[in-house]
């Protein structure tokens, strides 16, 4: 009884585990892994223009990007779930103040939404409601909250993902203001 | 010492020289019994531990003395930090904790050596542990000396350092990695002893005895090192959190898992002669996955909040180590684990017994520990498949992990009743049905006093008081209450072995433990709002009101503190001060968080921010039982303790 062959399982699960690791460690040298930032970023490219239905009803009857076509805008989507979305609030409401803002509500019932507009300040503009998700896909948003400033031609300048404090607002902010000569 | 720092980086290179020394010099005198030959391995072995005890004593007075010119201290420290800082400084970084690392590693080679000096029976296996131990500490201090020296100089002298990240500042913080470290580290030995059996072929009761009070040592600290850093992120993150299933944490809760499990399987060999190939599995396993994890949090393989060091380079020489320390001992295992039973003739146990128990809870923990590895692993294999990107968060392990453990609790209590070899069920039976009336009872009452249902947190509470009653029960067999009148109770009580009392004390740390996460699970709540000030909000039946907020001057940093008055229910008031701090040198911020901690529950609260314009954000949370949480990780690691001090007395006696 001195060998059985279920003793081998350990090493063979072992040298599994060490063949994906080293994949994973060379895939980072090599450059074509990053595990400090995640996702992709369509800075440079042209907004898809999405369509969705207004948060609070106006003299507008749809939130549509194609209306804004022209001028500079940024978009901050967020929800009232989200416990950063409200940390970054006074900051959004700064934002506002040097160009428009306008709001993607995502995946959230109206009630919660409005009642953190009420809580927070509506810097908002305009406030689409992005009820599945499916547009927030479609420009490139992958966790909340994220915001995008586009320029008069459509151009996404700058995607920041994560929440906007006073560093974002004097760093890549300001950046992607000055780039559009819009710096205050 | 103006050259301090370089005779630490020459006392460094002397140990780096010793180790290759103790690990040929005890294994040659292993296996030819040579005295001469075990003498000077185990002489090495306490030298290198004195000369990686002065390499350290050197980093830290460098720290101490805020002296610059050595690179580490620049970009780790600051003038400016108060002195405990600069002292957990010295390991709040990869190279110094790496450092750390090998300080306790030959700690316990010294240890070990103490013990090799003096045994008489087990002579050769000891030498063998601490041959594979001066191994393993030669590989570190060679990982050190060659990739991540401590001891560099700048060239160009700087101002002043960078301090060190303003979150790591903090008490709970200063003790987390060393307490984890000597967990990590400490299961080296039962790994070293387990390397040993395979060696010699022979993984018998005397082996489990001479392992099994390392490997308590090693639970205890680990239990303790988790429950610190648990600690430290629910009062310093700002968000409530105890644990959130990110790889680094994971990273330590499998070897905990692994160790768990061997503390109990190596009682089995101990006492019954089985289990021993699966045993000595286990011990290879648990050390492996503390190389794992520092291997983990170290290399930057997975994407972690634990940002330590991204340096894949340095990843893939820790992964080399990882390939020779534990890829050489599982193929040996699979060559020798079948011989390692050959002296014994035991029997098989009955179905009803106590080692079928240990069996099942060995099982169970090791398929939990499976399972958090392939959640933590997913994402990368997934990645390595088809270059997709996702991640298995909370979701996932709660639903796994949460039913596995839950079915370990059902077991735990009927364990310690049981006999080994074979059990009566009629006898079990008469422990076992009062315990389910108590637990029945018990449970009505809570039913009652809380007034809400929810099956989960239920079941959870259930199962928390069954392994509370669970432990009366076994204390009360232990006394003989069962059988006998109870007289003499106090001294029957001081008459149960330590190592039983140990064991009951961490079952009940177990349990503690449960409810503690029934309670913050199932029922806190969460409230936040933006005030004026002299506006209240009400939280957990209390009334809170926003009384000022002020700017504060800090040692090394400014903070914004608003000032918040408790008024509960009964009229009784209580000031709550939470503050955003602001560290211009580090320049980045962070959350106080101001915290009521109670027996049944604590408040927490976060200041958020806000200008009087606008108001203030306040968030407060109620967190039912959270201290339950670390009360009963304590309680895990005093019954650890006992166990081992009764362990190693008992022996002593023999």
């Amino acid at each position: 009884m001195t060998f059985r062959p279920v003793f081998i399982i350990p090493v063979l699960i072992f040298f599994l585990f060490v063949g994906v690791s080293l994949w994973g460690l060379l895939a980072i040298t090599n450059g074509s892994r990053d595990t400090q930032s995640i996702g992709f970023s369509m800075e440079g490219q042209a907004i898809p223009l999405v369509t969705l239905p207004l948060l609070k009803a106006t003299d507008q009857d749809e939130f549509s990007l194609t209306d804004w076509q022209g001028q500079a805008y940024a978009i901050n989507v967020w929800a009232s779930w989200c416990p950063p979305c409200r940390a970054e609030a006074p900051a959004i409401e700064r934002l506002s103040e040097s160009l428009p803002v306008l709001g993607i509500n995502q995946r959230d019932e109206q009630e919660n939404a409005l009642d953190f507009l009420n809580t927070f300040g509506d810097p908002y503009t305009a406030i689409g409601v992005d009820r599945d998700g499916r547009a927030s896909i479609e420009i490139g948003v992958q966790a909340l909250p994220e915001t995008l400033i586009i320029g008069p031609d459509g151009t996404i300048i700058l995607h920041h993902r994560g929440p906007i404090f006073a560093n974002e607002l004097n760093g890549v902010i300001r950046d992607a203001l000055i780039t559009l000569g819009m710096a205050p | 010492m103006p050259h301090g720092t370089e005779i630490g980086h020459f006392a460094l290179a002397l140990a780096f020289g010793l180790t290759i020394t103790q690990a040929f010099a005890l294994f040659a005198g292993a296996r030819s019994s040579s005295a001469g030959m075990i003498r000077l391995g185990w002489q090495a072995a306490v030298m290198t531990f004195v000369l990686v005890a002065f390499s350290f004593a050197m980093l830290t007075l460098a720290f101490l003395r805020s002296d610059f010119s050595v690179a580490l201290v620049a970009s780790h420290s600051h003038s400016l930090k108060p002195l405990l800082y600069k002292f957990s400084g010295v390991w709040g970084n990869h190279e110094g904790s790496l450092l750390l690392w090998v300080l306790i590693l030959t700690f316990f080679g010294a240890l070990m050596a103490a013990r090799l000096r003096r045994i008489e029976e087990g002579r050769s296996t000891m030498a063998y542990a601490l041959s594979i131990q001066g191994m393993i500490s030669l590989a570190f201090i060679g990982l050190i000396l060659f990739t991540s020296n401590p001891f560099l100089r700048l060239t160009s002298l700087p101002d002043d350092g960078n301090g060190l990240n303003p979150i790591l500042q903090d008490p709970g913080l200063a003790f987390h990695p060393p307490m984890l470290y000597l967990g990590y580290v400490g299961l080296s030995v039962g790994f070293a002893f387990a390397v040993a059996a395979l060696i010699e072929g022979r993984a018998d009761a005397r082996w489990a005895i001479l392992a099994r009070r390392w490997v308590l040592l090693a639970w205890a600290a680990l239990t303790a090192g988790i429950a610190l850093g648990s600690w430290w992120a629910y009062y310093e993150l700002g968000w409530g959190g105890w644990w959130f299933w990110d790889p680094v944490e994971n990273a330590s809760l499998m070897p905990w898992l692994v160790a768990t499990a061997l503390i109990h399987s190596l009682r089995v060999v101990e006492k019954r002669n089985l289990f021993h190939s699966w045993t000595v599995l286990l011990a290879i396993l648990g050390f492996g996955l503390s190389l794992i994890g520092t291997f983990i949090v170290r290399s930057g393989l997975l994407t972690s909040v634990h940002a330590f060091a991204n340096d894949p380079t340095r990843g893939i020489v820790i992964l080399v180590i990882i390939m020779i320390a534990v890829g050489i001992p599982l193929m040996l295992y699979a060559m020798r684990a079948g011989m390692l039973g050959r002296d014994t003739v035991a029997e098989a146990p009955a179905l009803i017994s106590r080692e079928t128990a240990l069996q099942a809870n060995n099982l169970l923990l090791v398929v939990t520990t499976a399972t958090v590895l392939t959640g933590t692993l997913y994402p990368l294999v997934i990645e390595a498949i088809n270059g997709a990107r996702i991640s298995v968060g909370p979701p996932f392990f709660e639903a796994s992990v949460g039913p596995l453990l839950g079915l370990m609790l059902v077991f735990l209590p009927v364990a310690p009743l049981l006999a080994w070899k074979q059990a009566s069920g009629s006898k079990l039976w008469r422990h076992i049905w009062p315990m389910l009336m108590i637990t029945a009872v018990l449970l009505a009452i809570v039913l009652m006093l809380i007034g809400r249902v929810n099956a989960f947190a239920l079941a959870t509470i259930g199962l928390g008081i069954w392994v509370m009653t669970g432990v009366a029960a076994d204390i009360m067999a232990v006394m003989g209450l069962w059988r006998q009148h109870p007289t003499g109770i106090w001294r029957r009580l001081i008459g149960i072995p330590l190592p039983r009392l140990g064991m009951n004390l961490a079952h009940l740390g177990v349990a503690v433990f449960t409810i503690g996460v029934a309670g913050v699970s199932f029922f806190d709540d969460e409230v936040i709002k933006r005030l004026q000030i002299g506006d209240h909000m009400i939280s957990g039946n209390a009334q809170f009101t926003l009384a000022r907020v002020a700017p504060v001057m800090g040692p090394n940093y400014t903070a914004t503190a608003a000032t918040v008055i408790k008024t509960a229910s009964d009229g009784e008031k209580s000031e709550f001060i939470s503050e955003i701090r602001t560290f211009p040198v580090a320049r980045s911020q962070t959350t106080e968080a101001a915290i009521q901690t109670g027996f049944l529950g604590d408040t927490y609260l976060v200041f958020g921010g806000g200008t009087a314009d606008q108001g203030f954000v306040i968030h407060i949370y109620q967190k039912p039982l959270i201290t339950w949480i670390w009360g009963g990780a304590g309680l895990m690691v005093i019954g650890g303790i006992m166990t081992m001090l009764g362990h190693s007395a008992r022996r002593q006696e023999v």
